[in-house]
Parts: structure tokens; sequence; C-alpha cells
């Protein structure tokens, strides 16, 4: 078992591409830790700098307190799990589990254990002398994690270890790995793109863009308090929606549309002096409900719009329209009689609203 | 059922065979479920465009190998055939003096030939390919200059080289004198201990380009992760490049071991350009094919020279086929398995 510490790493591809930027985090014992991001935000990279299959260009990495920049791959004590699974094609599954205990000279009683115990654990007991051709895809993702497993190292690194796998079974293994991670609390860093995998896993995340963190937290804490745009439009699904207008006295103008901006938040706006200018709020799609006479509230804002389309999704129904010419979503219930064409009203639950500042795009607090 | 005829129907139809195909595709393209009696026609019609690269085929390949095989079992008597004589050819050539001694003296002779180029050329290409293949700078230089000798003819290299190993004025022999080495000087060609290797040194320079391209191919084939998993498993240097490298290169190996096997038991012209049609010196590097030379065209025994020819011929093709057939059974195996 491991805590690993990234101190500001930077990775340079070629000088002029920075890949990764002041990349700093302390991860915990026994933690779950997922990147995630769109393509090109540097995750994997900063995971396989972890591994040692890329140089660091500045920048340490501890683990367990050890300097790692300089330490081979081998010997960094970590497993990986790699998107194609990378078994090796000529090895059995038995060969590919036993194939780094061999080369580090393991008896042969104990490598036979070892592989046992995994196979038991992932349910691969009556395919160990097939090869990895004649393996579905949930097989081979179960022995790449089986060769992780047997290593008993310090650390998983996975590197989008789900995406190739149909949805059906995404889902499956995915919580296929979040119970292996229970059973051997083996400190654990998870790179993915899928938003709802980051969610679901994690003890913490690491959402990531252009190189840079945007934001560490706890999945609760990311999807509820967003630090910028990027991160409230990133995470969850559909993704939050932001409407741009006016800070007013005690409302959120948005062309003619007036929304109530409730006085906690009027505080905080005031404090900075946002009162006439320009912002954005980022409401979540299921913070807008339909609005029935009776559940106005103070801090509800009832607005009358047209649905352009709505998607029943089996037990919600997802409403696209648009607000201004500001185009968004809303999550309303199975049962609502709401069609695309109608006029209708919607209630934006104005307590649950974030807002951001229209330069930079950060969450005002 | 049928779509619209183009609007050039009428014309068309003048035009013979092009109308029907035009009808076809017109068919095809209106209804999404043509007759099976109108598709299996147009499957027909497609088939003729076939027929010249089969008449070829069948007039130059199939007939003569066919013939060969006929001719083996007959008498001849010049070019006329005799009498049927069932598996005599066959006996002759493997008791009868001289044949069966200039026979077994061949075939040994193309298993060296073979054994020596899969030495000098396949192992020594694989590590050349493994070398391009690690990024190093002005790889694609490399790969066109280790390619170029296949440009030339075959008669051109063996004619080349015969100069530049000529004893007494070749470049080689010059080259040792003048850097020193005098003692090493030889003829390389005219020595029977030396001659058949000397070929087998040529003909590898001459085909290592082609093994170089078909190992690269292999070696680019396996995917960059393979050996990033395998580093965390702690393999490097040589070990990666024999628990993974190699294995699997594996299929790449296995092809240009059989395109060489074929390639040793069919070998002419560069003997013949080097060293005549008698394999010389002293029969030293006399090689089955040059020996089926003598023997059909050359009137070693002019009674009966197609007969045995032919029979020589089979026997040949018998060999090859038989360490094809063998090797991709297990190669097609172990791809199973795979």
């Amino acid at each position: 078992m491991a805590e690993l510490i990234l101190e500001h790493i930077y990775k340079e591809f070629d000088k002029n591409v920075t890949a990764v930027s002041d990349f700093h985090l302390h991860i915990e014992d026994e933690e779950f830790i997922v990147f995630v991001g769109p393509s090109g935000c540097g995750k994997s990279t900063t995971l396989r700098m972890i591994a040692g299959l890329e140089e660091i260009t500045s920048g340490s990495i501890y683990i367990n307190g050890t300097r790692v920049n300089d330490v081979a791959p081998k010997d960094r004590d970590i497993a990986m799990v790699f998107q194609n699974y990378a078994l090796y094609p000529h090895m059995t599954v038995y060969g590919n589990m036993a194939f780094g205990l061999k080369n580090r000279k393991f008896p042969k009683a104990e490598i036979h254990d070892r592989v046992m115990n995994a196979a038991r654990i992932l349910g691969l007991e009556e395919l160990l002398d097939r090869k990895p051709k004649a393996l579905s895809g949930g097989q081979r993702q179960r022995v790449a994690l089986g060769r992780a497993i047997v290593r008993d190292a310090q650390v998983f690194l996975m590197d989008e270890p789900l995406s190739n796998l149909d949805a059906k079974l995404r889902v499956q293994m995915r919580a296929e790995i979040a119970m292996l991670h229970q059973r051997l609390k083996t400190t654990t860093i998870y790179v993915t793109h899928d938003q709802t995998e980051a969610m679901t896993m994690a003890t913490r995340l690491v959402v990531m863009k252009d190189g840079f963190i945007q934001q560490i937290g706890s999945p609760k804490e990311v999807y509820e308090y967003p630090e910028n745009v990027f991160v409230g439009g990133f995470i969850g699904s559909p993704a939050m929606n932001f409407f741009t207008g006016v800070v007013g006295e005690g409302t959120f103008e948005i062309g003619d549309t007036k929304l109530f901006i409730p006085e906690s938040r009027m505080e905080m706006l005031r404090g900075l002096s946002y009162i006439g200018k320009e912002a954005m709020i980022g409401i979540r799609p299921e913070h807008i409900e339909e609005a029935f006479v009776g559940n106005e509230s103070g801090t509800k804002t009832n607005v009358s719009i047209q649905v352009d389309v709505s998607e029943l999704m089996g037990a919600e129904t997802m409403v696209y329209s648009s607000l201004e010419g500001q185009k968004f979503v809303a999550r309303l219930s199975a049962e609502t009689a709401i069609r695309p064409g109608k006029l209708v009203n919607l209630a934006f639950s104005m307590e649950k609203v974030h807002f951001f500042d229209k330069e930079t795009e950060m969450r005002i607090r | 059922m049928y779509g619209t005829p183009p609007a050039d129907f009428s014309l068309k139809r003048r035009g013979g065979e092009t109308l029907v195909l035009k009808e076809q595709v017109a068919d095809v393209k209106a209804s999404p479920k043509p007759s099976k009696n109108k598709r299996s026609i147009k499957r027909h019609f497609l088939h003729l465009f076939l027929l010249p690269a089969l008449i070829f085929y069948v007039g130059f390949q199939v007939y003569p190998i066919l013939t060969a095989f006929v001719n083996s079992f007959y008498s001849f008597k010049g070019m006329v055939r005799q009498d049927f004589i069932g598996l005599e050819n066959f006996v002759r050539l493997f008791t009868e003096e001289p044949y069966n001694t200039i026979f077994t003296r061949a075939f040994w002779h193309n298993i060296i030939y073979f054994i020596g180029t899969v030495v000098a050329k396949l192992v020594l290409a694989f590590a050349l390919a493994l070398l391009i293949n690690s990024k190093i700078k002005g790889r694609e230089f490399f790969k066109a200059v280790f390619f170029m000798p296949k440009l030339l003819s075959v008669i051109v290299v063996g004619f080349l080289f015969s100069l530049i190993l000529n004893p007494t004025n070749g470049a080689l022999n010059s080259f040792l004198k003048m850097v020193g080495l005098a003692e090493w000087a030889h003829p390389w060609l005219g020595d029977p201990k030396t001659a058949l290797y000397t070929i087998i040194l040529v003909n590898s320079w001459y085909g290592i380009g082609f093994a170089i391209l078909i190992f690269l191919a292999g070696l680019q084939a396996i995917p960059e992760e393979i050996y990033e998993a395998a580093k965390i498993d702690g393999s490097y240097g040589l070990k990666m490049l024999f628990q993974i490298t190699i294995p699997m290169a594996m299929p790449s190996i296995m092809i240009m071991t059989i395109l060489t096997f074929i390639g040793s038991f069919e070998t002419f012209e560069l003997v013949f350009a080097m060293q005549g049609s008698s394999g010389g010196p002293y029969y030293s590097t006399d090689v089955l094919a040059l020996f089926f030379y003598r023997l059909a065209f050359g009137s070693v025994d002019g009674g009966d020279a197609i007969g045995l020819g032919s029979a020589l011929a089979v026997v040949l093709f018998l060999i090859i086929c038989t360490a094809t057939a063998i090797s991709l059974f297990f190669f097609k195996r172990k791809e199973i398995e795979q």
C-alpha cells in the first residue's frame, strides 16, 4: 500500500508543446483517484509519468516517500492496466499473469498460488490455458486486471481500461473494479474520459483540461460545487446549463427574463461588486422542474418557454428548450405531459444556481 | 419490378456486350431484390473478366507443370515421347550412376544453401530491421539502400560479383592487398571450399532488403503497449527480445523462412551466372536446378533427357511442396492457438 506525492509535475514534448502543467497532488494510501478530462488534457501522460513510461520534464514523483523520477518502471512497484489490455498474445492466460513474477524470479510454487488466487477472484479459473485471442473483451480485461493483481504492487495504474468494452459490459466491469478496490485496498489511479465512470468509481476526482488541473475533490464536491464553467459542463450528464446575463439588484436578467436571486447569493455578489455586470449562471438539469400552481416558492422562478424536443429515458424525461436564445435541458419526471412545440412553465430552483465570472469562467464565491 | 432503363438505353442496345452490363447494373440499382436468375447471370458475366489472365496462367503454368508430370512417366527419344515406363525415370535418378551421386550432392548443396541463407540473410536482416525500427535517424534512407540490390537483375548481380571476386584483378582481393591483408586474398569462387559460401553471401546481400521490409512490417505490427507492459513486468533488453519481440514477430519470421526455403531449392540464376551450368569448381556449387537444366537441356544423357529431367522437376516440386505444406501446417496451428 502506498501514498503518492506528485510535486509540481510538468511534461513538455518538443520544447513547445506542454502536455502537463504544474500537476500537484497528494494521493493518500488506499485512495481510488480518477483523472478525468477530454482527450488531450494530459491525464494519460500524467499516469504514464507515474508508471515511468514517460520522462518527467520537471517536478518530482514520490512513492512512499521515495523519489522515483529516475527509477525504472519495473522497480517502481506499480502495476498497470492498459486501454487495449496489452496482453501477450503468444502466452496463455496463466503465462500472462505469471510473466511479471517469473521475471522477478519468484519461486514456482508462489507464482502458482498467486495466479490461482487472482484467477479465483476474477473468475478466470476455467480459462487459464487459453490464449488471449480465444477470450472475449471482458475476459481479456479481467486477465489484464489479473496481471496487476498477482504482482501485489503498491499502486495500480489504469489507463482507460474499459473504453474498448461495450456499454453493458462496461457498467458491469466498472462495478467489478470498484469491488476489487474495496477488497484489495490498493492505491489506484484510474484515467478516463467518461465522467460517469469518474463519478461512480472515484474517492477523489482530478478534473483536467489542457494540461492543467481544473479541480480536485470528491465526486459529490465536484458535482455540487464546480470550480469553473468547464468542470460544471464536463461533470454531469446531461451537462450543467449555462446562461449569460446581467446581475441586477435581486434578479439575474437574461434579456427580458428576470430570475430571482436569493438574498444569501445577493450579499456575495454585492460584496464582490458584480451588480450591473455581466455574469454567467450554471444550473443542473434536475434543478429545473415543471411549474405547477402551488409549487412556487421564494427561491423558485417560473419561466414560460417553448419545448423543442423531449426525450423519454424511461425513468425520466429530458426536455430541450431555450431561454432568450440560450439553449438548456431540464430533467423532468417520466410522467410529464410536456410535448414538443408546447408552451410550458418551468421553475428554476435558484438556490441551487452557481454564479460564474464572465471573463475568467471561475465560480464566484 | 425492374427499374426504368437508362435514358440512352436504345443507343446502348446496339453496343453488344456493353448493353448486357448496362442492363444488369440498371436492374441492381433499381430493384432491391433482383431475381436469382439475373444475379447469377451478372456474376457469370463478371467471371469473363478473369479469362485473359486465366488463359495465360493455364497456358504457361498449369499446362507445362502437368506435362512435366506426365512426361516423367515416359521414355523419350530426343524430343519425341515413346513408351509409358512407370516409375523407371525416378528409379534411375535415385539408383543409377552418375545421376544418384549428382542428385545427392546437389541436394545437400541446396540444404547448405538454405541454412546458410537463413543464418546470413535472415539473422542479419532481423537485426537490421530491429535497428531501423528503433526510431533511428534516416530510417527511410537505410530501408531504400538495403532494398536497392533487389532492383538489379540476378544475372547482373552475378556478373558484377564475378568481377569483384576475380582472384587476380577483382576489387575485393585488390582491396585486401591494399590494406595490408594480402594473406586474406583468396580465389573465393575458384576454391571448392569457399565457392558455395561465397554465393550464399552474395545471395544474402541481394535479398536482404526484402527480408528487412518483411521483418519491419512484422515489428511495426507489435503494439507499443505490449512493450510497455513488458517493461513494467520487468522485461528489458535481450530478455525483451526473446520474450516479446521474436515470439510476436514469428509470423514474419516463418514467412521469410518458408520463402527462403522455396528460394533455396529453386535457386538457379545466381549460381549459373557465377559458376556456369555445371556448378563449378568440381561441382562444388552444383544445385538441383542446375542439375535439372543440364539433364533436360544440356544433353548429359541425350536419349532420355526429357523423361529424366521431368522426373527431377517433379521430385523438386514435391520436396518444396511437402516442406512448405508441413511448415505452413505447424505455422497455422500455432497461429490458431494464439
